[in-house]
This record gives structure tokens, sequence and C-alpha cells, in this order.
């Protein structure tokens, strides 16, 4: 049984945003994670979960059951934190028990415990104007972790902090929730962050999910051209091509001018397509997928290039294919106006319907 | 070429920058001795008997100084009792009007409509006519036995009612900047919102709560036009000082006075950081 299930979740907001017909179920000890574009309705999944919001159709149940009030089954940490700035640390992570009563000692013995987990070594006595960034961090996953809840949400944690910092305790969060095996909930607008993160991911849009599945899966075979150029980065290239009808020679006046550029796909490229594509497809190559190298199973595009950075691990080389633009990451540079062969591994290629967007095969 | 330039445009800047000084400090003075004079004469009245204060020419310093004025707010019943009565009644004003305004103050910064509302509210309240209500107000506490108490507490709750806007408009600001995100938070803790007022905002606009208590308890403490009204036979000190001014009796008028400008100076003082930081700038249009 799923530690949390969502069906047909649905709730609009007057100004167009809100989530439209969501359903998921995220297994426990899972770190499930949201991630889209700013809008995509992921912050609003959240609040209907917490009980900030509530649906206008669907339901929720975690650990089965159907309730209305889940504050005892759910904690949450805010993208600001929302430390309570007027109460010390160890006043805010006992906030919850204090609420419930909960014995003096044993509130000391908790507090102890849930600051030790999030990894907290400072003086709880200390106001959260006076912690770092990632400090307050920890204090704000202490006092969710400290009413023992099922299910542990997160809004964006991390996106206040500087990157640096944000790389150490994504990896820190990443071990704190594989050694407690808590449920996490974490929403991000940052497909890195979610590809790192995440046991599985959900990508959003427009309210609506567009693809469930392992960070490997999603990037690997995205299933809509919406996911395949949101994940990753650089984005992914997508091609406009058009299958040349089989027998070519024989029909030469169908060769009028294209309105668009399209890439014409020869005999190589075909044999890599889906069986049953026709007429126009969009072709999807990942920048890092590009190469020199012409390998015996790759496909080779002529690519003019137009520009080069140098960007670290690489080369990224802006360069224009059958007419449309493309990125490369490249291991070696390339001087800007010269025309060379670029090759992708058959298997790398990813294609989309033209009218649904939709992954062929 | 670019030097020159920087020099020329320097030099008009450096000729106003040797006026300011002592510009500033006139205007600083004259404002400053504007305000002070009156206080000034106010203790000299207070401390002098009534005949040196109706001298022609005036004296500017005081000849003989007595203490008696200034015993007498102390010693006569009618001032001694005025006084309790005015702070009781500022007391119990602005408590009222503290405990309610800030609530009004956290109802309009967390719902938009009690905020339109709150807002239309204050400025149809400041465009009455007092007067007009006076009378009306006045019946309203014959009937239920508050008019002219001698307790004042019809007048308290008048003065509460007036200071009540001042009161939303001094906490809404602080509210309207606490992060809904910790109120969130303390709901998903458990707090009922009650527990989130208390425990979650509240102590973070003790200041103004406190600026707010403050300002009404001065709103009532001189209040003068519905004191008259009200309070008839049982006089708070503002009506007292006003007929003893008019039948002449300057100097326990002036000792009067000088009393009651003391919680005032104190307040001015008190609030100084509060004043400075414009967390009540606006509330006084």
């Amino acid at each position: 049984m799923a530690e949390l299930e969502i069906r047909d979740l649905g709730r609009q907001f007057k100004s167009g945003g809100g989530v439209r017909g969501v359903s998921l179920s995220v297994e426990a000890g899972e770190l499930f994670v949201l991630v889209g574009p700013s809008g995509c309705g992921k912050s609003t999944l959240l609040r209907l979960i917490a009980g900030l919001d509530y649906p206008e159709r669907g339901e929720i149940r975690v650990g089965g059951r159907n309730c209305g009030d889940r504050r005892d089954l759910i904690a949450m940490v805010f993208q600001n934190h929302a430390l309570y700035p007027h109460m010390s640390a160890f006043d805010n992570i006992a906030f919850p028990l204090r609420l419930r009563r909960t014995p003096k000692a044993e509130i000391q013995r908790r507090v102890a415990d849930a600051a030790a987990l999030a990894a907290l070594q400072i003086d709880l006595a200390r106001r959260p104007a006076e912690l770092s960034g990632g400090e307050r961090q920890r204090v704000a996953l202490a006092r969710a972790l400290i009413r023992e809840p099922r299910v542990i949400l997160m809004d964006e944690p991390l996106s206040s902090l500087d990157a640096q910092l944000r790389g150490r305790l994504r990896v820190e969060l990443k071990d704190f929730q594989r050694r407690t095996g808590r449920t996490i909930i974490y929403v991000t607008h940052d497909q890195l962050e979610a590809l790192t993160l995440g046991d599985r991911i959900a990508v959003m849009r427009a309210g609506a999910i567009e693809q469930i599945g392992t960070p490997t899966e999603v990037y690997q075979r995205p299933a809509n051209l919406f996911v395949a150029t949101f994940i990753g980065q650089p984005p992914m290239n997508i091609l406009r091509c058009r299958i040349r009808p089989a027998k070519a020679s024989a029909a030469p006046p169908e060769q009028s001018v294209p309105a668009e550029p399209a890439l014409e796909i020869g005999e190589k490229l075909a044999l890599a397509m889906p069986f049953g594509m026709s007429g126009e497809v969009l072709l999807g190559i990942r920048p890092e997928d590009l190469t020199y190298n012409p390998n015996p199973d790759a496909v080779a595009f002529e690519a003019g290039f137009n520009r080069v950075e140098f960007v670290g691990g690489g080369f990224l080389a802006y360069a224009t294919v059958a007419g449309q633009e493309i990125t490369a990451l490249l291991d070696q540079p390339v001087e800007p106006g010269r025309t060379r062969w670029l090759y992708a591994p058959r298997r790398s290629l990813h294609f989309f319907d033209s009218a649904t967007h939709r992954r062929a095969g | 070429m670019k030097a020159e330039a920087q020099i020329t445009a320097a030099l008009p800047r450096s000729t106003a920058a040797r006026w300011i000084g002592p510009a500033r400090l006139a205007v600083e003075s004259i404002a400053v001795l504007g305000a002070a004079i009156p206080i000034y004469l106010l203790i000299k009245q207070a401390i002098t008997p009534d005949l040196e204060s109706f001298a022609w020419p005036p004296h500017w310093l005081p000849r003989n100084v007595t203490s008696a004025n200034l015993k007498s707010v102390f010693e006569l019943a009618e001032l001694r009792s005025a006084l309790i009565l005015s702070v009781a009644v500022a007391a119990v004003a602005g408590l009222i009007a503290t405990a309610l305004g800030t609530m009004l103050g956290y109802a309009m910064a967390r719902r938009e409509r009690m905020r339109q509302a709150g807002m239309a509210g204050v400025t149809a309240a400041r465009l009455l006519p007092m007067i007009a209500v006076a009378l009306p107000l006045t019946v309203v506490l014959i009937q239920v036995g508050l008019y002219d108490s001698p307790t004042g507490m019809g007048l308290a709750l008048i003065h509460a009612a007036l200071a009540i806007p001042t009161a939303a408009l001094t906490t809404y600001g602080v509210f309207a900047a606490i992060a809904r995100e910790q109120e969130e938070a303390a709901f998903l803790d458990g707090a009922s919102p009650l527990r989130i007022f208390v425990a979650i905002a509240v102590p973070q606009a003790k200041t103004a709560i406190a600026a707010s208590l403050v300002l009404s308890f001065i709103m009532s403490w001189d209040e003068f036009g519905f004191a008259l009204l009200i309070q008839v036979t049982h006089r708070t000190m503002p009506p007292l000082l006003y007929y003893y001014t008019v039948f002449g009796d300057v100097g326990p008028a002036s000792a009067l006075a000088l009393v009651m400008l003391v919680p005032a100076l104190a307040v001015i003082i008190a609030l100084r950081p509060v004043l400075k930081s414009g967390l009540i700038a606006g509330t006084q249009r």
C-alpha cells in the first residue's frame, strides 16, 4: 500500500493556475520530486497535500486513510524556512511539542534527537536571525522531524541558498533520507536537483503531470517533447525532419521548396526510427550525445558552426543543421564558420510525433 | 580638461556645503525655540504666584518662586480627583483600544476584504464631524447609566472608540510584514488560529502594540471635547484646566498643564526609536 495516494486531484484558481486531475502514489521511504517550470502547479499540489488549501475534487490518502485534517501525519519545510524569528532555535524546534503539552524532559530529549538527526551543531539558544542559511535550513528540518510525521513535504527548501551550500545540503539530504527511510515529497524548479535527488520524479506542466519515473527513465526516455526539453542542461536539441518517400528518385516533383527548413532523413537515420513513422517527425538529440567520432552505429549530421563557448568540462558549440539551431557539447573546440560532421549514436536519438509531441517508440 | 570640469562642478557644491551647516542650525533653533518658549512660560507660571504671571511688562525670569501651585495639584481634592480620573480613563481607553485595534489590524493584514473595509471605516470615521455623534452618544450613555460616571468609564469607552483606528493602523503594517508561511508552518505544527495569533503574530508586533497603547493613552489623556460634554461634574484634567484658565487661576492651571505634559514628554522620549522607524507614520493624518 502506498504511503501517499492521490487520485484525480483538482484545484483551479481564478488566475488560471492550479492542478488539473493529478494522480500519483508515493511509496514509504521514497524521495519523490515534483519538478516543473514556475506556475506549473507543483507548489499548489504540495499545499493541497499539506492541507493548506482544499481540492475541488479528488482525494488524498496518507497511509491508506482519507482524513480531513492531515496535520499530524505531515510536516512541511518551507522555501524561506518560515522559522519563528522571535523564538530561539530550540523553541522553534520544540513548538509542535509545546502545542501538544509534551512534558519538559521529553521535549529536551526529542529536540536533541531531532537536532542530531538534522546534523544541527549550533547553540540552540540562538535566534534564526543569528544563524546562517544552512543552519536555518537544518532548524526547519529538525522542526519538521520532531513530530515524527509519516510524510515530509519540502517546498524548494534549498533555493534560497548559494550554489555551493545547495550542492552540499542536497547530498546531505539524500544521505539523511537513505539513513532514516523517511518519505519525502520535494518540490523544485531545478531539473538538475530533481535528477540528483529523486528516487522518482514527476515532471509537471500547466497543472498536470507529464511523466513520472526514475531520473534515468525520465532522462533517457522522455515521454514527450516538453519533458525532453525541460530535463537536461543544455536542453535537448529538437530537429524537424521530413521522411523522404520510399522511392524518392521516382518522384522528383514532390521536392518542392519546403516552407520551413527541415532535415531530410537519410537511410541510416530512417533505420534508427521506430517503425511506422512517416511524414514530419521531431528528432531529439542531447547536446552531450553529439561527437566528432564517426562510430559505425552513429548517425551523421552536417553542422555549420556559429559560435563556441568554453564551459569548463568541454566546449558548447552553437551550430546549424539543415537550417535549424542546435547545440553540441564537444570535447574539442571548433572554429566558428567551419562546417563539420557531427555524429550521434543511433540509440541516443529520440523521436517525437510532430502533431501530438508524444514520444514515438 | 576633465579635471577642470570636475573642479568647476565641485565648486558650487562646496559653497552650498559651507552654508548647509549654519542654515540648518538656524532653522532647527527656531523650531526648538518655538516649541520650548511656551513650555518655558508654562513652567515659569507654574512656579510663580499669579500676580507675577500678569505683570506688565512681563518678566522673562521668575522673581518669586513658589511651590504652592504644584502642591495644590496634589492637595486640592478637585485637582487630585481629576488627575486620578484622567489616569483611569486613559488607561482603560488605551487598553481597550489596543486590544481591539490589534485584532482589527491583524484581521486587516490577513484578509483582503477586512483591509478594504477597515481602511474605508477609518477614513469614514475621520470624515464624520465629531459633534454630530456627540449628542447621540451622550443619549446612549445616559440610557446605559454611564453619563458623568464617577469612574469615567463612559468617557473611556468613547476614547477607546476614537483610538481604535490608530491602534489598528499602527499594528496593521507590522502584521502584514510577517511572512504568511510562518503562520502556515504554525498551522501545520498543530496550532489553532487563536494560538497562531497569540504565539506567532503578537510577539513579533510587540513594539507596535506598545506604541499603539501609548498613543491611545495620550489621545485619551488630552481629549477635551467629549470630556467636557460627558464628565460634567466628575471632571478629567483637560476640562478642569479649561475652567481654571477661564476663571483666571493661572498658577494652578499652569501647574496642572505641567503635570499633563509629563506623560507626553515621557512618551516622546521613550518612543523615539519607534517614531524614527516610521512605524506610526501615516497613522495620524
